[in-house]
Formats: C-alpha cells, structure tokens, sequence
C-alpha cells in the first residue's frame, strides 16, 4: 500500500476547475516535488491531501485511510507548512510551539527540542507577530516535525525568502530526507525541487501534465542544452541567431545571451561567432534541467 | 454515520484535553489584550456608581441596597453584555481563517466542533471572568455600604448575565463562521444586537396595537402567544427570569404589566434552560457549516 494514494481527485470553485482528475502515488521515504505554475492547482491539491477541503470527487488515502472521512487520526502524523504560514500574534514562540505541540500530544520535551533544533532558542519570547519572515518560516518548519510524522507537507517552502535563510530551508529538507522522512515539496523554484527531489509531477491547469524522475523526463522530451553566453557586440550576436533553425528561444539575459540548441549542435554554435567576428569573452553549458521540463510540458508539448 | 462518530468522540478523553487546551489559548489570547482588566474595571466601576448615583434622572446621591442596584443596573446591563459577546465573537473564526492560522490549526488532529467548542468556552471564561470579578467586586463594596444586603439574588443576576453573554458570543460566533469576510461577520452580529435589544421591543408593540390592542398589553392581559413569542429574544429571556426572582424587578414590573400570572407564567428553571438552547442552538448549526467550509 502506498502511503499517499490521490486518485481521480476533483475541485471546482464558482464552476472553475482547480483541480481535475488528478491521480498521484507517493511511496515511503519519497521526496515529491510538486511542480506547476501559479494557479495550476498545488496548494487546492495539498489541502485536499490535508483535508482542509472537501474534494469534488474522487479520494486521498493516506496509509489507506480516506483523509476527509477520517481527517483525526491521519493528521497525526502529517507534518504541514502552508504557503502562508501564520501563527498566533500575541503568543510568543513558546507559547505557540506548546500549544500546537500540546494539540498534537507531543511530549513536554518537545518545545524545547524544537526551539534547540532550529536556533529559536533566543526568540523564544519574541511574540509572534515581532518575527520576521525568515524566523516565522523558520518556525513554520519547525512545526511541522511536532510529533515526528512519517509525512512532512511543504507548499512553497523557500518563496519570498533571502538567499540565506532559503539555504537554510533547503539544508534542512536534506536532513529531513536523511532522516527517512517522505516529503512532499510544492513549488514553481525549479532549481531548488531539481536538487532535493527523487521524483516530480507537473501540474498545469488542475491537471497532471507528467509524473516521472527527472532524467527520465529529459530523454523523453529529447531536451536541449542551455548555453549562456558573454559576447562583443551582444545585439549583433541576437540578430545572427535569430532565426537559425537548430537554436530555440535565443534572448538576452543580464547582458548575457541565452539559447538552447541539441548538445552535438553547441560547438556549430560557437563556430558560427567566431565566424562572424564575434566576441566570446565567457561561456557555460547547462544541461537540461527542470526548468526546460517545466516550460515544454506548460507550453503544451506532449510527452 | 456522523453521530455515531460525534458520540464516540463525545466520550473521548483526547477530545476534552484539546478542547482545553483550545480554550487555554483563546483566554490567554484576549487577556494579552488586558480584555480582561478592562471589562472587570468597567463593570466594577458600572456598579458602583449605578449603586452611589442610581439613575442620571434622580437628584440621588445615598448607597442603593443590592437589590435596586440590580433594578438600574439591567438597564445598562441589557446592552453592555451583549456588545462584548459579539465584540469577542464575531471575528474569532473569520479572521483566524483571513490570517491564517486556522489553515494551520485545521492540519493538526482536531476536529472542527472541537475548535469551536474550544473559542467559545475561551471566550465565555474571558466574559465570565470579568462580569464575575467587577460585578462582584461592586457587589463587596455595596455590601459594606448598606445595611440591606440579599446575596442570592445578586448571585443570580451576575449567573444570568454570565448565560447572557455566552449567548452573545454564540450567536456572533456563528456569522463568523458563515460569513467569509470580517465585515459582513460584524455587521450581522451588530445588526442581531439591534434587533434583540431595539428592534424587537418595538415590533413587540406593533404586533400589541395591530393585534390584541395596546389596553389588553397595559393592563398585563395579552394573549398567551405573546409572552411565548418574547421567549424568542434571549434578551427577553433574561429579563423574565431575572423579574421572577428579584424583587425590585418585579414589582417594577408588576407596575407597569398588571397581574402577576400574566407577567410571569413560566419559572426560573425553564427561563435558564431556554437561554442554555439560546447558547447550544448556534454552536450546533455553527458546527453544521463549519464542518462543510473549504478551508482556502
């Protein structure tokens, strides 16, 4: 039995479809990257898998047991950050982690564990809404391990956060991971969910556009390297490739061009600047990555 | 079957134990606002000075015995307790879920009833709390003022509006649930204040003239479906039964209704339970809908 089973899941809201048919498969010890644009339909999907909406049709089974029917007893043991994550304002850090560790029939140990764990130690009472983004995220993650569930839910873990603390976030999904956890991460930061992620579903329009790992995706998508590209003079070096058959979406990025083209086509690429008296002062090569998978599959293509 | 779960759950230690801890939350919540502190000094403060000045219309200035203080003080009474049950009420829920915090309360083990039952004896302690220590506070001072002094019935108005106000908050606590926005929370639970504390004492008295007749109602005889009718406000409901109990109260009204059967046809035991249904039917239908919102 998988431990999370969503199958032929619906939502609507005002007639508008979030979510549709929609079937998913997350075995133990997974590390899920959910994946689509905003509005596609992840955190509808998630709070459904939560039970905090009640879906259209369809089921989600968590370790076999329906979540809206039977919410109480499967809750237990999912830990969740939502994309927004609020806590009680007037109640300091302790006081909130008590509470909720309180709800979840954690031991007594438990605050002051987790105020150790996440460096909270010295915020402890600081009242909530005295956090700032970093430290409530912070605490969010935290949150989520009260009780040490098998499951730990996380929709947009690192938006809006400066590169430090989204470094933290990410360092301590590693560990998460190490420690055997399943992990469920939604987000549209491609980079992030590539690096962390045994398997990937794609979600465009409510709908499942592609569920596989990674490598798999770029060899059934035959995707294309990206070559970005430092040249004198940049505009002439647009034009030339405009245009040219085996180069898709040339364009300019921070003053650098950006193309993609088949990896055996990468040299014909440069040839053809030097050909034309072009610069090159700088270059680098990036294989596919999610972020290719993600703008073919949302584009439309067929898999 | 949904009851059958609900009464499993009913027996269920692990519920009790969130529940009270729901509750512990919500006091320790509004008493960081020092809600608490400034009900208690209000009504302290409300007391004493009823029971010192009595009305603003007498040229009195003498210690009132507990009992007529209890008389003047229904008048404010009648309002104040009511505002601050839909003041506590109406945004407990909405504006939990605009926050967000209930999005992260719903994905812990606990079900939605138990989240309500747990906001509203939280705020019923936080009302409780402060109509019990200023109006008992003023109670002491009276007491030790004057020479006539009746504990008991002082005992029960201080209870009555305890029940008042748990009402109150019922009641708002529902249109927090219903409602999606703060705004339209609050102007149902202010508009349900007018209706039972202005409005409906005037359409009482067009449904006399249009009806019976204005005679039948000044000399205390209307018909019995009347007085049944008026058990429908809850405001009403706490002024019969506090008429059937305090003296003052009672004659005062007995002044202005005639016979006292026709006043008073139902006893204290029955007005209590009503006012219980008053506080238990909104939790229920509150529990009804919270049960099917989506949480988004």
């Amino acid at each position: 039995m998988s431990l999370v089973e969503i199958s032929g899941l619906e939502k609507k809201f005002n007639g508008v479809e979030a979510v549709s048919d929609l079937d998913l498969k997350l075995e133990k010890g997974d590390i899920y990257g959910f994946l689509g644009p905003n509005g596609a339909g992840k955190t509808t999907t998630i709070r459904m898998m939560i039970g905090l909406i009640k879906p259209d049709k369809g089921t989600v089974k968590i370790r076999g047991v329906d979540v809206w029917k039977e919410g109480l007893d499967v809750r237990k043991n999912i830990g969740y950050l939502p994309e927004r994550v609020s806590f009680y304002g007037n109640l300091t850090v302790h006081e909130n982690l008590d509470f909720l560790c309180k709800m979840k029939e954690s031991s007594k140990g438990c605050v002051k564990e987790l105020l150790k764990d996440f460096k909270l130690e010295v915020h402890s009472d600081k009242k909530c809404r005295n956090l700032s983004k970093g430290m409530n995220q912070r605490l969010g993650i935290a949150q989520t391990l009260i009780g040490d569930p098998d499951l730990v839910i996380l929709d947009e873990p690192t938006a809006g956060l400066d590169p430090n603390i989204r470094r933290w976030v990410k360092e301590k999904i590693i560990s998460l991971k190490e420690s055997g956890k399943t992990i469920f991460i939604s987000s549209h930061v491609l980079s992030e969910v590539q690096e962390l992620c045994d398997k990937v579903g794609i979600l465009s329009d409510g709908k499942m556009l592609v569920e596989d790992d990674i490598e798999t995706l770029s060899k059934k998508l035959s995707l294309k390297d990206r070559l970005e590209l430092q040249l004198e003079p940049v505009d002439k070096a647009l034009d030339l490739v405009r245009g040219v058959k085996y180069i898709e979406r040339p364009r300019l990025e921070d003053g650098k061009l950006v193309l993609y083209c088949n990896g055996d086509m990468k040299m014909e690429v440069i040839r053809k600047f030097l050909d034309e008296s072009v610069d090159i002062t700088n270059f680098s090569v990036k294989e596919p990555d999610l972020e290719e998978v993600f703008v073919r599959l949302t584009e439309g293509e067929e898999v | 079957m949904r009851w059958k779960k609900n009464f499993k759950l009913f027996h269920s230690r692990e519920m009790w134990k969130r529940i009270s801890y729901l509750a512990k939350k919500e006091v320790m919540y509004n008493f960081r606002n020092r809600w608490i502190i400034f009900l208690s000094l209000l009504f302290l403060g409300l007391s004493v000075l009823v029971s010192f000045y009595g009305t603003s219309l007498e040229a009195h200035k003498d210690w009132l015995g507990l009992q007529t203080t209890i008389l003047y003080m229904t008048t404010y009474i009648e309002y104040m307790v009511p505002i601050i049950g839909v003041i506590l009420g109406y945004s407990t829920i909405v504006r939990e879920r605009k926050e967000g915090s209930m999005e992260l309360l719903l994905s812990y083990p606990v079900d939605r009833g138990e989240v309500l039952a747990g906001k509203f004896l939280g705020l019923w302690i936080v009302l409780s709390t402060a109509v019990i220590i200023g109006l008992g506070a003023g109670g002491v001072v009276i007491s030790l003022m004057v020479e006539e002094v009746v504990f008991a019935e002082y005992y029960l108005f201080i209870l009555s509006s305890v029940i008042l106000g748990g009402v109150f908050i019922s009641i708002s606590m529902m249109f927090s649930v219903i409602f999606e926005e703060e705004s339209s929370a609050m102007s149902a639970s202010i508009f349900m204040l007018f209706l039972f504390t202005f409005i409906w004492l005037f359409s009482m008295y067009a449904l006399a003239e249009l009806t019976f007749g204005w005679e039948l109602l000044e000399i205390g005889q209307p018909p019995q479906w009347y007085f049944i009718l008026q058990l429908f406000n809850p405001v009403m409901l706490w002024y019969t039964l506090l008429a059937l109990n305090i003296v003052p109260l009672r004659d005062w009204a007995l002044e202005f209704g005639g016979k006292e059967p026709e006043i008073h046809p139902y006893d204290t035991w029955v007005m209590l339970v009503l006012l219980v249904i008053w506080i238990a039917v909104p939790l229920v239908i509150s529990e009804i809908i919270f049960n099917k919102k989506d949480i988004d």
